[in-house]
């Protein structure tokens, strides 16, 4: 008599066996003592095999996993903040220029009747003034630039050329950490 | 008990109680396969916490339409390999032919030294079996750890591995005849 093979019976243990195969060995286990002693026999092993000990879980571990999550909401509201900000600045700066505006163009506010009288030729008056200031500004930043401009220029004559090598190394790798740094921050947490 | 998919979702919108719910739900069946695949359980606690920061980086990658628990011990299966690789360690041949585990489905003589389970007390059966659990070679313990210990069916761990049913199903059976005969061989 050809007896029933062992992961055969595993499988009709697990309920993983249908159809002949399974009628198949149900036939044998009814005419085989033999096979059927073998069959409990692997059911206690199988039993014995799933009842292992589970391991013990620190009460901590998800509050752990969670923390070395990025706070993605709170560097998505650092930007959102950081962009706010930025836009609040611009709007602050109109509105104090606009404030201001009487005592920086009084010809405009001290003829209010051609302002009345001719609103768009006021309005022309109103630009033109802004561009004279806007001017004004352009004018001292190009001064500032040119001393600087000067300062450097004297500062090229007096340093060495490795020394002006180095520092110009250095300025790179600064500005190569500042644009990835600031690119981190940004992203901190969107990316994950 | 809130749908996978459902947490998933609220997960990737930045939910973290959501995710956090997902972790308590998989930690005791991660860390029971982690421990008794490594048969370290620092280890094993270290590598689940880097099992689910990789599942949180790739929840996006996460389709609802396959199990949630198949694509994490798929995650958790990755990461062990890799662990393994690093430290040169083979789990097992994988050219290993399709014919030498079909030979575990023909019909068997009977093992006169089969009374494993009658010659100890279950506690003691239950020792001797972790402790022949880590002698066996790492690619079957860790199919046995699968359908045993963490009770995946036979089809759910052909997807986390990738392999037929078949091929699966033997390999789960060498691995516990290997034990077995390690058990004995022990009395």
């Amino acid at each position: 008599m050809k007896h029933a093979g062992l992961l055969e019976m595993d499988l009709y243990l697990e309920g993983e066996l249908d159809g002949p195969r399974k009628e198949r060995l149900e036939a044998h286990l009814g005419q085989c003592p033999a096979c059927r002693d073998l069959l409990e026999e692997r059911r206690a092993l199988l039993a014995a095999f799933s009842s292992l000990a589970p391991i013990e879980v620190p009460p901590a571990f998800a509050a752990s996993v969670l923390s070395r999550i990025p706070a993605r909401s709170r560097s998505r509201n650092k930007v959102a903040a950081g962009i706010l900000a930025t836009f609040g600045f611009w709007f602050l700066s109109a509105a104090v220029f606009l404030a201001l505006a009487p005592w920086l163009l009084p010809d405009a506010v001290s003829k209010p009747g051609r302002w009345l009288s001719l609103p768009v030729g006021g309005l022309v008056i109103f630009f033109g003034r802004m561009l004279n200031t806007l001017a004004a500004l352009a004018k001292l930043l190009g001064i500032a630039v040119h001393i600087a401009s000067q300062w450097l220029d004297s500062l090229i004559h007096l340093l060495s050329p490795g020394v002006l090598a180095l520092l110009l190394g250095l300025t790179l790798l600064a500005a190569a950490a500042a644009f990835f740094g600031l690119k981190r921050f940004i992203y901190h947490g969107a990316k994950p | 008990m809130a749908d996978e998919a459902d947490l998933v979702r609220k997960a990737l919108k930045g939910d973290r109680k959501a995710f956090e719910m997902i972790v308590h739900r998989y930690e005791q069946p991660i860390i029971n396969y982690l421990g008794r695949v490594l048969g370290d359980r620092e280890l094993s606690l270290d590598f689940a916490q880097d099992v689910f920061l990789k599942a949180y980086a790739s929840l996006k990658s996460y389709k609802p339409s396959y199990k949630f628990s198949t694509w994490l011990f798929k995650i958790a299966s990755n990461h062990v390999i890799d662990h393994w690789r690093k430290k040169n360690l083979v789990p097992f041949s994988l050219d290993r032919s399709s014919r030498e585990d079909d030979e575990a489905l023909l019909p068997q003589a009977i093992d006169p030294g089969h009374s494993v389970a009658r010659n100890y007390e279950l506690a003691e059966l239950k020792a001797r079996i972790e402790q022949a659990l880590l002698s066996i070679p790492a690619g079957l313990r860790e199919l046995f750890v699968l359908r045993h210990v963490n009770e995946l069916s036979y089809e759910e761990i052909a997807a986390v591995k990738n392999l037929p049913v078949g091929t699966v199903k033997n390999r789960v059976f060498q691995a516990k005849e290997l034990i077995r005969k390690k058990v004995e061989a022990d009395s």
